[in-house]
């Protein structure tokens, strides 16, 4: 044997032992606890169902996804990871049903499986999630919820919102593994939502939760739970902080979708045109056109397509002649025209009262703006400036232009409402600031009138369809109902009804 | 052939083997880092970035020793290995005793990350030690080096955050003096706790047994009975405060020039037209321009009735009272000289905020050097000028606002009972001075006084607010609770639960 044979019969030796060292390392490394997952009641398999279009296929992938999300928020039910579910559904026979998806859940010890399916139905989508129990433990699980909105990315969340309200009441059911030294194991941990502590149980005595590991507990269990082998600990997920961060990023894709910078031609700064159309723009026109100019000013913020509301137009050039003609209509016309100057006819009352139609003029006209772009958010499904923080911003409207917020949330009568009663009042106040009596009944009620005008901008819901859409919870199906039953004494009870799913 | 998980346990092993080898070394334990989803391209940069930059941060920490986390995270994806399930059973058996868990989620305007890190052994065994979830703003310009800041940031936060919770058991030992000492020299007094014998699965117990007086790694006194393998937490909150301030100071360096005098009186020369023009300018070339809306809404709130007082005040002058042979009511002679100071100095605040809030928000994304804002001497001069003008300054716009009201109003009663009330007798066609009361004046005058000596300290001792993105603290929620049991029996109740 040559040296250069040597060398290269040493290399596949050492090769040779290499490989079997990787082999041994991979055999040693199967049964490691890598793979060897703690088992925790309730896993869940979520199949997401696929359709004919891509976009529907990819929008149940990633409501599954977000499901898996919201379910390890909760605590309750463990999502099994998506690659061995997209495995497994890989296996599945061409036009698989239920009954190989029950099957496939069970291949997969999972204690119940979830079907997602989106369809969509003209604007609208459609998202259903079909809950079924494997092991009969959580049968009262089953159940289907479905939700539909425009923006398809809502769709996830929507239903991650469903799932969330649904576990508000959920309890925690842990099984006990094993017992130590007067404690027991439990298959529930921080991930279950627990922590060193008491809790009480549906069984009467309280646990005592002595050590936490992520899905596993020591505790102190009473006996009657210990002998069940079980134990439901009166502990509920915190879904409320859950809920709230859902409904933020539902606002934001919606507030996204339908902004003026995206669904409009004024430009990414809405923002500042709604300010400068506000405190600028609608006054110039007004002053040109009363009442046709708050129309005219709302092509500034950039819609793509702008109609008018003839009879905000009519109404609020109305108003504005009246504020011109008031003190005029009450004097027979008498009086001279303009504030301030004065006549044989007209009493320091009326000029007041006058100073104060002339004055109050610029509300008006920024009420006649406001209406007339209630008007077009509405016909143009676009939301207004500002609309991340819409309580905020009416509140802040309604506090400067009486009825302001209820045109910013789309309530245009509400807001005329508003904005007559409180020009009413001050009016009348300012016309009898000398009698006290009558300016501290006109004050208060102008008070209480104002003080509901804020709370019912800063509370109302916007009136806009589209993104009541948005926000809506789960479609609720309701039904007729009729049956026949007979009475103890032998006569039929008819029963006609409306059954509601809540 | 080798099963996946098999495969995917021998090629993760490899990766950690290396790190394994050099921590041993060190003696240091592991910490894996990995970044597991990310949706779009430029998540998918900034994920390279967040580890690198998590890596360098764990490791300047001196307490843990990161597993190479491009490799952690391709092999973890390769295999399927992302749930939290596997991801802990992985880090467990590659010896890791943090493995740290990180995601991005792009939202065109903003990116959401979440970050969590897990301590594998006592006393968390899987545990989530500490979970951040921050909404970064992307609404900039943004290059490479913008993305290495953010990460860096954001990674320093997040790695000071977990320090400042995170606990390692330190070992207590009997030496040959039948004294107990600690693994490591430490001092001051800790519980003691005592691991409870192993079952079959893999959560240990442990039990407080006491507390322990330890001075210089010896332990002085303690009533917890010690025994052999008996061990104590101890924590890091100053290593993390060192860490924060540390990476504070970094990034004050780079968004800021460097604070100099000149800039300072340059602040005091534009005080006066500054504040004279800030009803006019503050709304349109601060709050209007920079998209500061809140901004103005408060400023319109806030100012509104000093804006008031200034207007009346130097409208309603005081002198013109002696004219018109009218008793000059203190009222308008405080008005008067409330309105000088507003007009002089007064207004800065407001000017300083409207044009601060905006250029801290973008030093705060990095975009750019910030002039005129960080410097400690032009918050103290703004502070002592202007009512909570080194607050706003600062962009901590809650104490600026405190601090105006606070300082206008003590102002403004302080003039008011230094201004004695000059009456007109009609009968002798002369004015008298009425008597102030000096006790009242000068409690108000020292307790204004006092105000603006804290706020100037205050303000100097603030930080800017330059911190990126906006922390979502998921926290603690209360809820009132109410169920039927299964005994018929309705639970009432109020539910505080935190979420992880």
């Amino acid at each position: 044997m040559t040296g250069t044979e040597s060398t290269i019969h040493g290399g596949r030796l050492r090769f040779a032992v290499f490989c079997a060292l990787l082999a041994v390392a991979a055999l040693a490394a199967a049964p490691l606890r890598a793979v060897e997952r703690e088992t925790v009641p309730g896993a869940i398999a979520i199949f997401p169902l696929q359709g004919a279009s891509l976009q529907l296929n990819a929008l149940a992938d990633k409501s599954a996804e977000t499901i898996s999300d919201t379910l390890n928020s909760l605590g309750r039910f463990l999502p099994l990871p998506a690659g061995a579910v997209r495995k497994t559904m890989e296996g599945l026979p061409e036009g698989y049903g239920e009954e190989d998806l029950r099957n496939a859940a069970v291949r997969m010890n999972a204690d119940l499986y979830a079907f997602i399916s989106i369809t969509s139905m003209g604007s609208s989508i459609i998202g259903t999630i079909t809950f079924k129990a494997v092991s009969p433990r959580y049968s009262s699980m089953n159940r289907s919820i479905s939700v539909r909105a425009a923006i398809p990315m809502n769709i996830p969340l929507k239903l991650a919102r469903e799932i969330a309200l649904l576990h508000r009441r959920i309890p925690l059911e842990a099984d006990i593994l094993e017992q130590r030294d007067g404690g027991y194991l439990l298959s529930a941990g921080q991930w279950h939502g627990i922590s060193p502590g008491r809790y009480r149980t549906s069984g009467g005595g309280p646990v005592v939760i002595r050590n936490t590991g992520r899905y596993r507990a020591l505790a102190l269990v009473p006996e009657q739970a210990a002998q069940a082998k079980r134990i439901t600990i009166l502990t509920y997920p915190s879904a409320r902080a859950l809920i709230r961060e859902i409904d933020g990023r539902i606002e934001y894709n919606t507030n996204y979708r339908y902004s003026l910078a995206n669904s409009g031609t004024g430009g990414a700064d809405p923002e500042k045109k709604f300010a400068a159309g506000m405190c600028i723009i609608n006054p110039g026109a007004n002053a040109c056109m009363p009442g046709y100019g708050s129309y005219l000013s709302t092509a500034y913020l950039g819609f793509k397509n702008t109609t008018p509301s003839v009879a905000g137009i009519v109404f609020s050039t109305l108003l504005i002649a009246h504020h011109f003609l008031i003190p005029e209509y009450m004097t027979k016309f008498k009086i001279n025209f303009f504030p301030g100057i004065m006549d044989s006819d007209k009493t320091t009352d009326m000029n007041n009262l006058q100073i104060f139609c002339w004055s109050t003029i610029p509300l008006t006209v920024s009420v006649a703006y406001l209406d007339q772009l209630a008007h077009q958010f509405k016909t143009n499904s676009v939301l207004p400036p500002f609309f991340f923080n819409k309580n905020e911003t009416a509140l802040v409207l309604s506090l400067i232009i009486p009825g302001g917020g209820m045109f910013y949330k789309g309530h245009r009568l509400a807001g005329w409402g508003f904005h007559l009663s409180e020009l009413f009042l001050a009016g009348f106040c300012v016309y009898t600031k000398d009698e006290k009596k009558k300016v501290l009944y006109g004050g208060i009620t102008l008070g209480a009138v104002k003080l509901v005008d804020l709370v019912a901008s800063f509370f109302s819901p916007p009136s806009y369809n589209f993104y009541n859409l948005e926000k809506e919870g789960r479609i609720s199906v309701s039904a007729p109902l009729m049956d026949v039953n007979i009475s103890d004494n032998g006569d039929p009870v008819y029963r006609l009804g409306i059954s509601c799913t809540f | 052939m080798l099963t996946r998980p098999a495969a995917s346990i021998l090629v993760l092993a490899l990766c950690v083997c290396a790190a394994r080898g050099a921590a041993r070394a060190d003696d240091l334990p592991l910490a894996g880092i990995a970044v597991i989803s990310s949706n779009s391209p430029r998540t998918v940069t900034i994920t390279t970035l967040m580890e690198d930059n998590m890596a360098r941060v764990i490791e300047s920490t001196g307490l843990f020793r990161p597993v190479n986390p491009a490799l952690l995270r391709e092999e973890l994806k390769k295999y399927s290995c992302v749930d939290e399930q596997c991801l802990l059973g992985f880090a467990a058996d590659a010896g890791m005793t943090l493995i740290i868990r990180g995601d991005f989620d792009d939202s065109s305007d903003f990116i959401i990350l979440r970050l969590r890190a897990y301590g594998l052994r006592v006393p968390y065994q899987n545990r989530a030690v500490y979970s951040y979830t921050a909404r970064i703003p992307m609404t900039g310009k943004y290059g490479a080096d913008e993305y290495n800041s953010i990460t860096e940031e954001h990674a320093a936060r997040f790695v000071s955050k977990l320090l400042a919770r995170y606990r390692t058991p330190v070992g207590l030992s009997q030496g040959q003096d039948g004294k107990f000492r600690t693994e490591r020299v430490m001092s001051g007094t800790y519980e003691v706790y005592r691991l409870e014998p192993a079952g079959r699965g893999d959560l240990r117990g442990f039990t407080r047994t006491g507390t322990a007086t330890v001075s210089s790694g010896t332990v002085a006194s303690s009533d917890a009975g010690l025994k052999e393998g008996d061990f104590i937490l101890a924590g890091y909150a100053e290593k993390a405060r060192s860490m924060e301030k540390f990476f504070y100071g970094r990034k004050h360096e780079l968004v800021f020039r460097k604070p100099a005098f000149r800039e300072t009186i340059y602040t005091l020369l534009l005080t006066g037209p500054a504040s004279a023009t800030m009803p006019i300018l503050a709304p349109i070339i601060g709050y209007y321009r920079g998209n500061d809306w809140p901004g103005l809404a408060l400023w319109s709130f806030n100012f509104a009735p000093y804006l008031y007082l200034e207007i009346s005040g130097m409208a309603d002058y005081w002198a013109n009272y002696y004219k018109k042979k009218r008793t000059v009511p203190r009222d308008v002679q405080a008005g008067y000289y409330f309105g000088l100071y507003m007009l002089c100095a007064g207004g800065a605040s407001l000017f300083a905020d409207s044009l601060a809030y905006s250029l801290l928000g973008k030093a705060a994304d990095f975009q750019g050097t910030m002039p005129f804002l960080g410097n400690s001497v032009t918050a103290a001069y703004l502070a002592l000028v202007s009512g909570g003008g080194g607050h706003f300054y600062r962009g901590d716009r809650l104490w600026g606002y405190l601090y105006f009201h606070a300082d206008n109003l003590l102002l403004y009663f302080t003039i008011r009972e230094f201004c004695p009330e000059k009456k007109f007798d009609p009968l002798t066609r002369t004015f008298s001075t009425a008597k102030i009361n000096p006790a009242r004046a000068y409690t108000l005058l020292s307790i204004a006084c006092a105000v603006k000596v804290a706020e100037v300290i205050h303000a100097v001792f603030t930080r800017d607010r330059i911190e990126n993105g906006e922390i979502i603290e998921e926290g603690y929620t209360m809820e009132p609770v109410l169920f039927a049991g299964e005994d018929d029996d309705v639970n009432l109740g109020l539910q505080c639960s935190y979420r992880w």
